[in-house]
């Protein structure tokens, strides 16, 4: 231990050079232990957002695709499918319960979804849990809106409160449905889904909005108000998807087969959980190649740390000579070498582990907003550990190095250097 | 050393004395019994009796929307539907090989999936009878990177031939322990 205290004191008299190598591998380590974290809470959240529900349906397209816009409010639909076939899939023998989806529409930034009351009854996420209400309940009228609960926070709406729905899903356009605001009628309790980032409507109020839209575009002279259409028929000619439950999980593949081979209109079903597997077996390509790229900054920072100790060696021959002088062996030489390459390491880890942490509690509402990805700030896992044990390891490694020069040198120098 | 079957003459009392009698020596010799798909299929049950429905039709024939195509279609699917389970199995501790299809995650680890003899749904043929499918619930910690490889579960299975209206015979199964083939 003497060794390791001496190494530390001998760190700490060049502290310049030494901090800037502990950072270099300070932020070789946060980048490596986040770059997992992301990875890791990125299929959480995703494997999170959808429970308990058998199929999703949507217009033929990829199942990946399908199901990244209607359950994870990825990217936009291709196509919407007609009313008709989502009654008529609904009444297909063995289908449960369904729940349509409408997607299109924004409110200041958060996609707005045309739904029905079922969905606050069917919709589970993580481990098949039902959404809960912090205030309010489901939608009674045309215009009732029930929020997420970030965009209630983040907006700062209350019970009551008049909202206004934009045409299209950026964040911000300049085609309001300004004549039909929604009244908020209930606000959801967090879930960590894309659910808190959603405007829930009833598809009656979502057919209303767009009324007087036939050409794409508000027709002048043809405005109907709120009240009008409220006594207009309302139901839906179009949905963009809808989700399926079942009465027994074996009925899956047949139900399936029988939407796939649906008729009247092209459209596809998939299963979420194979769906998403898909999805991240995709997604494993990039993953290794981030961990790769990551693991590779870290070692580029011990090599940087190799460099500045092999370079401070011949600087530091007085120094040996001095610790020769007072009954150090060449041993204890090689092994104060050692333990400042385990010094290095091990500081570095625990730095980059706070600077991880540091970085985390800054970035997280960001990462929250712009990619709604919630990263939990949570203790390292099994996975973290051994990347630290085997920076740590691979970083004294390189410290045998110096240390076999610097035991060689020790052996030859004696107090005589000649410099 | 599975036991013969029972013939189907013997009655179904003899068939659940001689399954006790199978639980309770597998018990005893505390190992899960290896079994196949074929064992999920009654022995006197012939997967081509599904195809029954369709004898006498000269399937090239027709066309592929017709009528006649889609009540095949409906006949042979409701025959597929109502593919009976192997009571016998009801109870007992087995392990069979086959392949996931994920349902249900608990955060990167799988929870609920289907297990079914062949990997993918192959668009060609109907998809299995459902006799040829176990609904498996899990908590062992299976990693997700490997749900496309071929597993060994391993559990005690629940047969039910529950004749509800809409519900499907089928097995179920708690798996103790999921391992790669």
């Amino acid at each position: 231990m003497a060794m390791v205290r001496l190494a530390v004191r001998s760190v700490l008299s060049r502290r310049v050079t030494a901090g800037l190598t502990l950072l270099a591998i300070a932020v070789s380590v946060a980048m490596l232990l986040g770059v997992e974290k992301v990875r890791r809470d990125a299929r959480g959240a995703f494997a999170n957002t959808i429970s308990g529900t058998d199929l999703v349906v949507g217009a033929r397209s990829g199942a990946i695709q399908l199901l990244l816009y209607s359950v994870f409010r990825v990217g936009n639909a291709t196509n919407n499918i007609s009313w008709e076939t989502y009654q008529d899939i609904g009444s297909f023998p063995r289908v449960r319960w369904t729940v349509p989806i409408s997607l299109g529409d924004s409110h200041r930034g958060f996609r707005v979804m045309g739904t029905s009351a079922d969905y606050f009854k069917h919709y589970r996420y993580a481990r098949r849990e039902a959404l809960q209400f912090t205030a309010g309940g489901p939608f009674a009228d045309v215009f009732d809106a029930v929020l997420g609960a970030q965009v209630a926070r983040q907006l700062g709406y209350a019970l009551g409160d008049e909202i206004v729905v934009s045409h299209g899903a950026g964040e911000v356009s300049f085609l309001d449905h300004a004549d039909k605001p929604f009244r908020v009628a209930g606000i959801l309790a967090p879930t960590g889904t894309p659910v808190d980032r959603t405007v829930h409507v009833s598809v009656e109020g979502f057919t209303a909005m767009h009324i007087d839209w036939s050409a794409g575009a508000p027709v002048p002279g043809l405005t109907v108000t709120a009240d009008q259409a409220r006594g207009m028929d309302l139901t839906p000619r179009t949905l963009t998807a809808f989700l399926v439950g079942l009465e027994s999980r074996i009925a899956i593949f047949d139900v399936q087969r029988r939407i796939n081979e649906y008729r009247e209109e092209p459209v596809l079903a998939v299963i979420p959980g194979v769906a998403l597997q898909e999805l991240w077996d995709m997604m494993g390509v990039a993953e290794n190649v981030l961990r790769f790229v990551s693991a590779m900054v870290v070692a580029t920072g011990l090599l940087g740390m190799l460099t500045v100790i092999l370079a401070g060696l011949e600087a530091r021959r007085r120094e040996m000579a001095v610790l020769r002088s007072v009954g150090a062996r060449p041993l204890h030489v090689f092994a104060l070498f050692m333990s400042e390459a385990t010094v290095f390491a091990l500081a570095g880890a625990a730095a980059g582990v706070a600077l991880l942490y540091a970085a985390l509690l800054i970035g997280r509402p960001l990462v929250a907003r712009e990619f709604g990805l919630h990263l939990p700030i949570a203790v390292l896992g099994p996975s973290d550990w051994r990347i630290l044990l085997a920076v740590v390891l691979a970083g004294t490694a390189a410290g045998a190095i110096p240390a076999v020069r610097a035991y060689r040198l020790s052996l030859a120098d004696g107090l005589s250097i000649r410099i | 050393m599975p036991a013969r079957r029972p013939r189907r003459a013997t009655g179904a009392l003899a068939a659940a004395l001689a399954a006790t009698a199978l639980a309770a020596a597998l018990a005893a010799a505390d190992g899960a019994r290896e079994v196949g798909w074929e064992d999920l299929a009654p022995a006197d049950w012939d997967p081509r009796a599904v195809l029954e429905v369709l004898d006498g039709e000269d399937l090239q024939a027709l066309p592929d929307d017709g009528t006649r195509a889609l009540e095949l279609l409906e006949a042979y699917r409701a025959a597929a539907r109502s593919a009976p389970v192997v009571g016998e199995l009801d109870g007992q501790r087995i392990r069979i090989p086959g392949y996931m299809v994920p349902l249900e995650f608990d955060h990167m680890v799988i929870s609920e999936f289907l297990l079914v003899p062949y990997f993918g749904a192959c668009i060609h043929v109907p998809p299995p009878p459902a006799n040829q499918i176990v609904y498996v619930t899990t908590e062992s910690a299976f990693p997700t990177t490997n749900v496309f490889k071929p597993v060994w579960v391993t559990g005690v299975i629940r047969a039910q031939a529950y004749r509800h209206e809409v519900g499907d015979a089928g097995y179920r199964m708690h798996a103790m322990d999921i391992e790669l083939y």
